[in-house]
Protein backbone atom coordinates (compact mmCIF):
# COMPACT_ATOMS: atom_id res chain seq x y z
CA UNK A 1 0.00 0.00 0.00
CA UNK A 2 1.16 3.26 -0.94
CA UNK A 3 0.19 6.76 1.01
CA UNK A 4 1.59 10.14 -0.05
CA UNK A 5 0.80 13.77 0.64
CA UNK A 6 0.23 14.56 -3.35
CA UNK A 7 -1.46 11.95 -6.04
CA UNK A 8 1.23 12.96 -8.39
CA UNK A 9 3.72 11.46 -5.83
CA UNK A 10 1.63 8.07 -5.68
CA UNK A 11 1.70 7.82 -8.99
CA UNK A 12 5.41 8.55 -9.78
CA UNK A 13 5.67 5.22 -6.99
CA UNK A 14 3.55 3.12 -8.45
CA UNK A 15 5.36 3.57 -11.66
CA UNK A 16 8.87 2.26 -9.97
CA UNK A 17 7.13 -0.18 -8.18
CA UNK A 18 5.94 -1.70 -11.92
CA UNK A 19 9.09 -0.83 -13.20
CA UNK A 20 6.95 1.60 -15.79
CA UNK A 21 9.67 3.28 -17.72
CA UNK A 22 7.59 6.68 -18.66
CA UNK A 23 7.00 6.91 -14.78
CA UNK A 24 11.45 6.11 -13.66
CA UNK A 25 11.82 8.80 -16.65
CA UNK A 26 9.84 11.45 -15.54
CA UNK A 27 11.27 10.51 -12.10
CA UNK A 28 14.75 10.75 -12.60
CA UNK A 29 14.02 13.81 -15.11
CA UNK A 30 12.17 15.65 -11.50
CA UNK A 31 14.81 14.66 -8.97
CA UNK A 32 18.38 13.70 -10.04
CA UNK A 33 19.21 17.42 -10.21
CA UNK A 34 18.26 18.26 -7.19
CA UNK A 35 20.29 14.84 -5.46
CA UNK A 36 23.34 16.02 -7.90
CA UNK A 37 23.09 19.10 -6.45
CA UNK A 38 23.05 17.31 -2.95
CA UNK A 39 25.83 14.62 -3.83
CA UNK A 40 28.30 17.04 -5.29
CA UNK A 41 27.83 19.82 -2.28
CA UNK A 42 28.93 16.62 -0.34
CA UNK A 43 32.23 15.86 -1.34
CA UNK A 44 30.07 13.74 -4.18
CA UNK A 45 30.86 13.48 -7.94
CA UNK A 46 27.47 13.56 -10.71
CA UNK A 47 28.54 9.69 -11.04
CA UNK A 48 27.85 9.11 -7.70
CA UNK A 49 24.79 10.72 -7.42
CA UNK A 50 23.87 8.58 -10.28
CA UNK A 51 24.72 5.32 -8.27
CA UNK A 52 22.95 7.47 -4.86
CA UNK A 53 19.63 7.91 -7.49
CA UNK A 54 19.98 4.03 -9.04
CA UNK A 55 20.11 3.13 -4.68
CA UNK A 56 17.21 5.04 -3.79
CA UNK A 57 15.12 3.47 -6.49
CA UNK A 58 16.55 0.14 -5.20
CA UNK A 59 15.44 1.39 -2.27
CA UNK A 60 11.63 2.52 -2.92
CA UNK A 61 11.01 -0.64 -4.81
CA UNK A 62 12.02 -2.92 -1.61
CA UNK A 63 10.17 -1.03 0.73
CA UNK A 64 7.16 -1.01 -1.30
CA UNK A 65 7.25 -4.59 -2.26
CA UNK A 66 7.57 -5.37 1.93
CA UNK A 67 4.91 -3.56 3.05
CA UNK A 68 3.41 -0.05 3.02
CA UNK A 69 5.01 3.17 2.14
CA UNK A 70 3.28 5.93 4.06
CA UNK A 71 4.67 9.35 3.17
CA UNK A 72 3.73 12.36 5.39
CA UNK A 73 5.86 14.60 3.90
CA UNK A 74 6.22 15.34 0.08
CA UNK A 75 8.22 12.17 -1.73
CA UNK A 76 10.76 15.26 -2.77
CA UNK A 77 11.37 16.00 1.01
CA UNK A 78 11.41 12.14 1.45
CA UNK A 79 13.63 11.14 -1.42
CA UNK A 80 16.38 13.75 -0.34
CA UNK A 81 16.14 12.09 3.45
CA UNK A 82 17.21 8.62 1.75
CA UNK A 83 19.66 10.02 -0.30
CA UNK A 84 21.44 11.14 2.71
CA UNK A 85 21.39 8.49 4.35
CA UNK A 86 22.17 6.56 1.50
CA UNK A 87 25.65 8.82 1.12
CA UNK A 88 26.22 8.56 4.68
CA UNK A 89 26.60 4.98 4.23
CA UNK A 90 28.85 5.66 1.58
CA UNK A 91 30.87 7.94 3.23
CA UNK A 92 33.68 6.19 4.96
CA UNK A 93 33.44 8.94 7.86
CA UNK A 94 29.88 10.19 8.05
CA UNK A 95 30.81 12.89 10.17
CA UNK A 96 31.67 14.65 6.84
CA UNK A 97 28.31 14.67 5.84
CA UNK A 98 27.33 18.34 7.30
CA UNK A 99 23.71 18.96 6.82
CA UNK A 100 22.51 22.14 6.41
CA UNK A 101 19.38 23.07 7.55
CA UNK A 102 16.43 21.73 6.01
CA UNK A 103 18.28 19.10 4.35
CA UNK A 104 16.24 16.19 4.64
CA UNK A 105 16.26 15.94 8.72
CA UNK A 106 12.74 15.79 9.30
CA UNK A 107 11.54 13.45 7.19
CA UNK A 108 13.89 11.22 8.11
CA UNK A 109 12.59 7.75 7.68
CA UNK A 110 12.35 6.26 11.37
CA UNK A 111 11.94 2.33 10.07
CA UNK A 112 14.07 -0.12 11.96
CA UNK A 113 14.89 -1.61 8.77
CA UNK A 114 15.70 1.61 7.17
CA UNK A 115 19.45 0.85 7.67
CA UNK A 116 19.43 -2.67 6.54
CA UNK A 117 17.38 -1.49 2.98
CA UNK A 118 19.66 0.69 2.25
CA UNK A 119 22.64 -1.64 2.37
CA UNK A 120 20.40 -3.80 0.73
CA UNK A 121 19.77 -1.78 -2.24
CA UNK A 122 23.09 -0.83 -2.59
CA UNK A 123 23.91 -4.86 -2.98
CA UNK A 124 21.11 -5.08 -5.80
CA UNK A 125 22.76 -2.44 -7.65
CA UNK A 126 26.09 -4.23 -6.96
CA UNK A 127 24.87 -7.72 -8.03
CA UNK A 128 23.46 -6.79 -10.78
CA UNK A 129 26.13 -4.57 -12.01
CA UNK A 130 28.61 -7.77 -11.94
CA UNK A 131 25.43 -9.74 -13.66
CA UNK A 132 25.27 -8.09 -16.28
CA UNK A 133 29.49 -8.17 -17.26
CA UNK A 134 28.78 -11.80 -17.60
CA UNK A 135 28.50 -13.18 -20.94
CA UNK A 136 25.36 -13.80 -22.58
CA UNK A 137 24.97 -17.87 -22.44
CA UNK A 138 26.11 -17.31 -18.35
CA UNK A 139 23.63 -14.73 -17.73
CA UNK A 140 20.29 -16.96 -19.38
CA UNK A 141 21.54 -20.21 -17.29
CA UNK A 142 21.75 -18.16 -14.12
CA UNK A 143 18.35 -15.61 -14.65
CA UNK A 144 16.22 -19.05 -15.35
CA UNK A 145 17.88 -21.07 -12.36
CA UNK A 146 17.82 -18.14 -9.91
CA UNK A 147 13.77 -17.83 -11.10
CA UNK A 148 13.93 -21.79 -10.17
CA UNK A 149 13.45 -23.16 -13.36
CA UNK A 150 14.85 -26.63 -13.12
CA UNK A 151 18.25 -27.90 -14.94
CA UNK A 152 16.73 -29.79 -17.27
CA UNK A 153 14.24 -27.63 -18.73
CA UNK A 154 16.82 -24.97 -18.66
CA UNK A 155 18.84 -27.58 -21.07
CA UNK A 156 15.73 -27.86 -23.63
CA UNK A 157 14.94 -24.56 -23.46
CA UNK A 158 18.95 -23.83 -24.42
CA UNK A 159 19.36 -26.68 -26.86
CA UNK A 160 22.20 -27.98 -24.37
CA UNK A 161 22.66 -31.51 -22.59
CA UNK A 162 21.65 -31.21 -18.52
CA UNK A 163 24.98 -32.18 -17.60
CA UNK A 164 26.83 -28.94 -19.84
CA UNK A 165 23.98 -26.55 -18.27
CA UNK A 166 24.99 -28.34 -14.76
CA UNK A 167 28.77 -27.67 -15.40
CA UNK A 168 28.78 -24.28 -16.66
CA UNK A 169 25.99 -22.62 -14.08
CA UNK A 170 28.34 -23.40 -11.49
CA UNK A 171 31.43 -22.24 -13.21
CA UNK A 172 29.07 -19.17 -14.12
CA UNK A 173 28.03 -18.75 -10.47
CA UNK A 174 31.19 -19.01 -8.88
CA UNK A 175 32.78 -15.92 -11.42
CA UNK A 176 29.83 -14.02 -10.28
CA UNK A 177 30.66 -14.43 -6.91
CA UNK A 178 34.56 -14.16 -7.16
CA UNK A 179 34.05 -11.07 -9.08
CA UNK A 180 31.53 -9.36 -6.55
CA UNK A 181 34.25 -10.60 -3.77
CA UNK A 182 36.33 -9.02 -5.94
CA UNK A 183 35.02 -5.32 -5.77
CA UNK A 184 35.70 -3.49 -2.30
CA UNK A 185 32.16 -1.63 -2.45
CA UNK A 186 30.68 -5.48 -1.07
CA UNK A 187 32.39 -5.13 2.04
CA UNK A 188 31.61 -1.77 2.44
CA UNK A 189 27.87 -2.30 1.98
CA UNK A 190 27.43 -5.49 4.38
CA UNK A 191 26.04 -3.69 7.63
CA UNK B 1 36.99 -27.07 -7.18
CA UNK B 2 35.33 -30.66 -6.13
CA UNK B 3 34.91 -29.53 -2.69
CA UNK B 4 33.69 -26.18 -3.45
CA UNK B 5 31.45 -27.41 -5.74
CA UNK B 6 29.85 -30.03 -3.63
CA UNK B 7 29.08 -27.19 -0.44
CA UNK B 8 27.51 -24.83 -3.28
CA UNK B 9 25.28 -27.72 -4.34
CA UNK B 10 24.53 -28.57 -0.50
CA UNK B 11 23.73 -24.11 0.06
CA UNK B 12 21.43 -24.16 -2.86
CA UNK B 13 19.73 -27.41 -2.42
CA UNK B 14 19.42 -25.99 1.19
CA UNK B 15 17.50 -22.87 -0.11
CA UNK B 16 15.70 -24.49 -2.69
CA UNK B 17 14.76 -26.80 0.22
CA UNK B 18 15.24 -30.08 -1.29
CA UNK B 19 17.16 -31.10 1.72
CA UNK B 20 15.76 -33.72 3.76
CA UNK B 21 14.46 -33.04 7.04
CA UNK B 22 18.02 -34.61 9.03
CA UNK B 23 19.94 -33.36 6.21
CA UNK B 24 18.61 -29.72 6.71
CA UNK B 25 18.95 -29.80 10.58
CA UNK B 26 22.84 -31.01 10.37
CA UNK B 27 23.00 -28.02 7.64
CA UNK B 28 21.76 -25.36 9.93
CA UNK B 29 23.86 -26.37 12.24
CA UNK B 30 26.86 -26.03 10.22
CA UNK B 31 26.04 -22.92 9.70
CA UNK B 32 25.41 -21.47 13.51
CA UNK B 33 29.01 -22.42 14.07
CA UNK B 34 30.64 -21.20 10.89
CA UNK B 35 30.85 -17.55 10.31
CA UNK B 36 31.84 -18.24 7.18
CA UNK B 37 29.53 -20.33 5.65
CA UNK B 38 26.55 -18.57 6.82
CA UNK B 39 27.91 -15.42 5.04
CA UNK B 40 28.15 -17.57 1.89
CA UNK B 41 24.63 -18.90 2.51
CA UNK B 42 23.53 -15.19 2.78
CA UNK B 43 25.24 -14.13 -0.22
CA UNK B 44 23.39 -17.40 -2.38
CA UNK B 45 20.35 -16.15 -0.96
CA UNK B 46 20.59 -12.84 -1.96
CA UNK B 47 22.14 -13.29 -5.55
CA UNK B 48 19.03 -15.89 -6.06
CA UNK B 49 16.26 -13.07 -4.36
CA UNK B 50 18.15 -9.92 -6.70
CA UNK B 51 18.73 -11.87 -9.52
CA UNK B 52 15.91 -14.20 -9.73
CA UNK B 53 12.96 -11.55 -9.42
CA UNK B 54 11.77 -10.46 -12.44
CA UNK B 55 10.64 -7.64 -11.23
CA UNK B 56 13.86 -6.37 -10.45
CA UNK B 57 15.82 -7.10 -13.39
CA UNK B 58 12.88 -5.30 -15.32
CA UNK B 59 13.52 -2.14 -12.69
CA UNK B 60 17.22 -2.63 -13.31
CA UNK B 61 17.00 -2.81 -17.32
CA UNK B 62 14.93 0.51 -17.60
CA UNK B 63 17.61 2.11 -14.56
CA UNK B 64 20.03 1.37 -17.07
CA UNK B 65 18.01 2.41 -20.26
CA UNK B 66 17.46 5.95 -17.74
CA UNK B 67 20.62 6.42 -16.05
CA UNK B 68 23.31 5.54 -18.07
CA UNK B 69 22.14 7.90 -21.41
CA UNK B 70 22.08 10.62 -19.02
CA UNK B 71 25.29 9.84 -17.74
CA UNK B 72 26.99 10.79 -20.94
CA UNK B 73 25.14 14.16 -22.15
CA UNK B 74 25.87 15.56 -18.98
CA UNK B 75 22.25 17.35 -19.17
CA UNK B 76 22.19 18.49 -15.34
CA UNK B 77 25.65 20.21 -15.75
CA UNK B 78 24.85 23.08 -18.00
CA UNK B 79 23.63 25.25 -15.65
CA UNK B 80 27.10 25.16 -13.30
CA UNK B 81 28.93 25.57 -16.71
CA UNK B 82 28.16 28.91 -17.54
CA UNK B 83 28.73 29.81 -13.97
CA UNK B 84 32.42 29.02 -14.80
CA UNK B 85 34.77 32.07 -15.68
CA UNK B 86 37.51 32.22 -18.55
CA UNK B 87 39.74 32.59 -15.50
CA UNK B 88 38.47 29.30 -13.92
CA UNK B 89 38.52 27.29 -16.90
CA UNK B 90 42.20 28.17 -17.47
CA UNK B 91 42.99 26.91 -14.18
CA UNK B 92 40.83 23.95 -14.28
CA UNK B 93 42.26 23.02 -17.65
CA UNK B 94 45.98 23.62 -16.11
CA UNK B 95 44.44 20.83 -13.50
CA UNK B 96 43.20 18.13 -15.83
CA UNK B 97 46.75 18.29 -18.04
CA UNK B 98 48.19 17.74 -14.26
CA UNK B 99 45.49 14.95 -13.88
CA UNK B 100 45.98 13.27 -16.75
CA UNK B 101 49.64 12.94 -15.91
CA UNK B 102 48.96 11.67 -12.65
CA UNK B 103 46.51 9.33 -14.07
CA UNK B 104 49.13 8.22 -17.07
CA UNK B 105 51.67 7.73 -14.10
CA UNK B 106 49.12 5.95 -11.91
CA UNK B 107 46.84 4.03 -14.23
CA UNK B 108 45.34 0.73 -13.60
CA UNK B 109 47.06 -2.37 -15.31
CA UNK B 110 45.24 -3.46 -17.94
CA UNK B 111 42.78 -6.48 -16.61
CA UNK B 112 44.44 -10.01 -17.17
CA UNK B 113 43.73 -12.22 -20.16
CA UNK B 114 42.12 -15.07 -17.93
CA UNK B 115 39.10 -11.62 -16.78
CA UNK B 116 38.95 -10.61 -19.59
CA UNK B 117 38.21 -14.04 -20.91
CA UNK B 118 35.79 -14.94 -17.73
CA UNK B 119 33.84 -12.11 -18.99
CA UNK B 120 33.90 -12.85 -22.90
CA UNK B 121 34.29 -16.25 -23.56
CA UNK B 122 31.55 -18.65 -23.54
CA UNK B 123 32.50 -22.26 -25.16
CA UNK B 124 30.27 -22.69 -28.75
CA UNK B 125 27.21 -24.50 -28.31
CA UNK B 126 27.01 -28.19 -30.02
CA UNK B 127 24.36 -26.93 -32.59
CA UNK B 128 27.13 -26.57 -35.24
CA UNK B 129 28.18 -29.86 -34.88
CA UNK B 130 27.90 -32.12 -37.29
CA UNK B 131 30.39 -35.35 -38.43
CA UNK B 132 29.70 -35.80 -41.93
CA UNK B 133 31.51 -39.07 -42.43
CA UNK B 134 32.07 -41.89 -39.80
CA UNK B 135 33.32 -40.78 -36.56
CA UNK B 136 36.11 -42.32 -35.62
CA UNK B 137 34.75 -43.94 -32.12
CA UNK B 138 37.30 -41.43 -29.92
CA UNK B 139 35.44 -38.41 -31.46
CA UNK B 140 31.81 -39.14 -29.04
CA UNK B 141 34.01 -39.05 -26.23
CA UNK B 142 35.84 -35.75 -27.13
CA UNK B 143 32.68 -34.04 -27.76
CA UNK B 144 30.83 -35.66 -24.71
CA UNK B 145 33.81 -34.44 -22.94
CA UNK B 146 33.75 -30.83 -24.27
CA UNK B 147 29.55 -30.29 -24.08
CA UNK B 148 29.88 -31.60 -20.15
CA UNK B 149 32.76 -28.82 -19.96
CA UNK B 150 35.23 -31.39 -18.96
CA UNK B 151 37.79 -29.44 -21.45
CA UNK B 152 41.36 -31.18 -20.22
CA UNK B 153 40.10 -34.64 -21.45
CA UNK B 154 38.25 -33.07 -24.27
CA UNK B 155 41.73 -31.78 -25.46
CA UNK B 156 43.69 -35.20 -24.40
CA UNK B 157 41.09 -37.27 -26.44
CA UNK B 158 41.43 -34.82 -29.24
CA UNK B 159 44.57 -35.11 -29.21
CA UNK B 160 44.95 -38.45 -29.46
CA UNK B 161 43.42 -38.67 -32.75
CA UNK B 162 45.33 -38.19 -35.94
CA UNK B 163 45.06 -34.72 -37.49
CA UNK B 164 43.59 -35.81 -40.86
CA UNK B 165 41.23 -37.78 -38.78
CA UNK B 166 39.38 -34.78 -37.38
CA UNK B 167 36.94 -32.60 -40.06
CA UNK B 168 36.84 -28.86 -39.66
CA UNK B 169 33.96 -29.34 -37.21
CA UNK B 170 36.06 -31.14 -34.74
CA UNK B 171 38.79 -29.01 -35.46
CA UNK B 172 36.69 -25.77 -34.19
CA UNK B 173 35.79 -27.55 -31.24
CA UNK B 174 39.16 -28.73 -30.25
CA UNK B 175 39.94 -25.20 -30.77
CA UNK B 176 37.51 -24.08 -28.32
CA UNK B 177 38.41 -26.80 -25.60
CA UNK B 178 41.77 -25.68 -25.73
CA UNK B 179 40.40 -22.09 -25.11
CA UNK B 180 38.33 -22.87 -22.27
CA UNK B 181 40.87 -24.65 -21.34
CA UNK B 182 43.74 -22.15 -21.33
CA UNK B 183 45.87 -23.10 -24.36
CA UNK B 184 45.29 -19.82 -26.53
CA UNK B 185 48.17 -19.59 -28.70
CA UNK B 186 47.08 -23.53 -29.96
CA UNK B 187 43.81 -22.74 -30.38
CA UNK B 188 44.84 -19.54 -32.22
CA UNK B 189 46.76 -21.51 -34.08
CA UNK B 190 44.06 -24.08 -35.35
CA UNK B 191 40.98 -21.07 -35.24
CA UNK B 192 43.36 -19.01 -37.42
CA UNK B 193 43.78 -21.94 -40.19
CA UNK B 194 39.68 -22.19 -40.19
CA UNK B 195 39.50 -19.06 -40.51
CA UNK B 196 41.84 -18.93 -43.89
CA UNK B 197 40.64 -21.73 -45.42
CA UNK B 198 36.85 -20.84 -45.01
CA UNK B 199 36.10 -24.60 -44.57
CA UNK B 200 33.20 -23.54 -42.55
CA UNK B 201 31.42 -20.54 -43.90
CA UNK B 202 28.53 -20.87 -41.48
CA UNK B 203 30.78 -20.45 -38.53
CA UNK B 204 33.19 -17.45 -39.88
CA UNK B 205 32.26 -15.17 -37.38
CA UNK B 206 32.31 -17.26 -34.18
CA UNK B 207 35.62 -18.16 -35.94
CA UNK B 208 37.00 -14.48 -36.18
CA UNK B 209 35.33 -13.40 -32.64
CA UNK B 210 36.90 -16.69 -30.63
CA UNK B 211 40.01 -16.05 -32.68
CA UNK B 212 40.69 -12.19 -31.39
CA UNK B 213 39.96 -14.35 -27.67
CA UNK B 214 42.77 -16.78 -28.16
CA UNK B 215 45.19 -14.14 -29.21
CA UNK B 216 44.05 -12.17 -26.25
CA UNK B 217 45.22 -15.01 -23.98
CA UNK B 218 47.98 -15.76 -25.67
CA UNK B 219 49.32 -12.25 -25.41
CA UNK B 220 49.15 -11.45 -28.46
CA UNK B 221 47.47 -8.43 -27.97
CA UNK B 222 48.25 -6.57 -31.51
CA UNK B 223 46.92 -8.98 -33.25
CA UNK B 224 43.48 -9.26 -31.23
CA UNK B 225 42.65 -5.57 -31.66
CA UNK B 226 43.20 -5.10 -35.04
CA UNK B 227 40.80 -8.07 -35.72
CA UNK B 228 38.33 -6.84 -32.65
CA UNK B 229 38.19 -3.82 -34.89
CA UNK B 230 37.52 -5.21 -37.81
CA UNK B 231 34.68 -6.96 -35.78
CA UNK B 232 33.44 -3.82 -34.36
CA UNK B 233 33.36 -2.21 -37.81
CA UNK B 234 31.10 -4.84 -39.30
CA UNK B 235 27.19 -3.76 -38.29
CA UNK B 236 26.17 -7.20 -39.59
CA UNK B 237 28.79 -9.30 -37.14
CA UNK B 238 26.92 -10.93 -34.43
CA UNK B 239 29.61 -9.63 -31.32
CA UNK B 240 29.81 -6.48 -32.57
CA UNK B 241 29.44 -4.44 -29.64
CA UNK B 242 31.07 -6.78 -27.59
CA UNK B 243 33.98 -6.41 -29.94
CA UNK B 244 33.76 -2.75 -29.37
CA UNK B 245 33.36 -3.20 -25.68
CA UNK B 246 36.27 -5.31 -25.05
CA UNK B 247 39.24 -2.76 -27.26
CA UNK B 248 38.31 -0.20 -25.14
CA UNK B 249 39.52 -3.05 -21.86
CA UNK B 250 42.81 -3.58 -23.74
CA UNK B 251 45.98 -1.90 -23.55
CA UNK B 252 46.90 0.71 -25.77
CA UNK B 253 50.57 -0.31 -26.13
Amino acid sequence: MIRTVDEADKTLLEGIKSADREQVQRFYDEYMPGIIQFVVSHKGTEDDARDVFQDAVYFLFRKMRSGELVLTASLRTYLLAVCRNIWRTRLRDSRELRLQPGEGESAADESPDIDELIFRAGRDRLYREHFSRLGDQCRRILELFFAKVRLSEIAEMLNLTEKYVKKRKFTCKETLVASIRQDPRFEELRN
Amino acid sequence: MEEQNRQTEQIERYLNGALSEPERKDFEAAVAGDETLRREVALHRELMETLGDPGLAKLSGVLTEVVRPRAKNKAFSRPRMRRISRRWMGLAATLLLAAFAVFLLMRKPAPAPDSLLAQYFEPYPLDAFRSENAAPVAVPEAIEAYQAGRYAEAIRLFSAMPPDALNPNMQFYRAEALLAGGQGAESARILEALSASGALPGLQQPIEWHLALAWIQAGETPKAKSLLEKIARNTGHYKQKPAADLLKQLPNH
